[in-house]
């Protein structure tokens, strides 16, 4: 997947910032095996897909260092978690 | 981030995420809300869910021009032929663009006053950051080739 270079990847069923933390881990180590830039692969998450899902919406403002990371003019996508 | 209903419903042991009238009973609207919520938080943007009725492109205008007045930032499509009137109601109209270019030349124009009255309205700093967010969001649209 990461040697085609996607612009962002869809996460369905993200229950928090736990899962997304996950896949951004995963998307480090593909990066680095495929030469891409660190933070490449953007991640958009689908984030009221389960019951529990609702109850973790705040925890994604921990999940990203800055606002303004996004790039709404690029893919408007959601730019990968960070720790 | 985007918000989805129709796994939720599955989830909650729902027959149906609708009411009578076709709108989105309150559990899927509630889930909707904490997802723009959750985003602004977050300081990404949030996408709308699926208009289904890919043939209804009025349906889908008045929904996303809606979507776009609630503050998202864009809206999913399960069809290419959504993608033109998803970005055409996501655009800033070019009266949007010269009235948020009037508001922050206003305010510009009168440094350090708070509030100040235009077409004999009052203004203050909300109406600043929606100019400027409008100003921001056309630039970037644009700028990507993404309208005309």
């Amino acid at each position: 997947m990461a040697s085609a270079a996607p612009d962002g990847i869809v996460l369905p069923k993200c229950d928090g910032a736990e899962t997304l933390r996950r896949l951004d881990h995963y998307l480090d180590a593909l990066e680095a095996a495929a030469g891409l830039a660190h933070g490449r692969i953007s991640i958009i998450a689908v984030v009221t897909e389960t019951a529990k899902s609702l109850f973790t919406l705040d925890s994604y403002a921990r999940c990203y260092a800055a606002p303004g990371r996004h790039d709404l003019g690029r893919r408007g996508s959601v730019r990968r978690a960070r720790r | 981030m985007i918000w989805g209903a129709e796994d939720l419903s599955a989830a909650l042991g729902a027959s149906t995420n609708r009411l009578e009238d076709g709108t989105y009973e309150f559990t899927y609207q509630l889930a909707r809300s904490l997802c723009l919520a959750g985003a602004a938080a977050a300081g990404v943007p949030a996408f709308d869910g699926i208009w289904s009725d890919f043939r209804d492109t009025a349906g889908l205008a008045e929904d996303a021009t809606r979507a776009r007045r609630a503050g998202f930032g864009g809206k999913i499509a399960i069809h290419p032929d959504q993608v033109a009137v998803i970005n055409d109601a996501f655009s800033p109209s070019a009266e949007d663009i010269a009235y948020a270019k009037r508001v922050v030349a206003a305010f510009e124009g009168n440094p350090g006053i708070g509030t100040i009255g235009l077409d004999g309205k009052m203004l203050d700093m909300p109406h600043l950051k929606q100019a400027r967010r409008v100003l921001e969001t056309a630039g970037k649209v644009v700028g990507s080739g993404a309208v005309k």
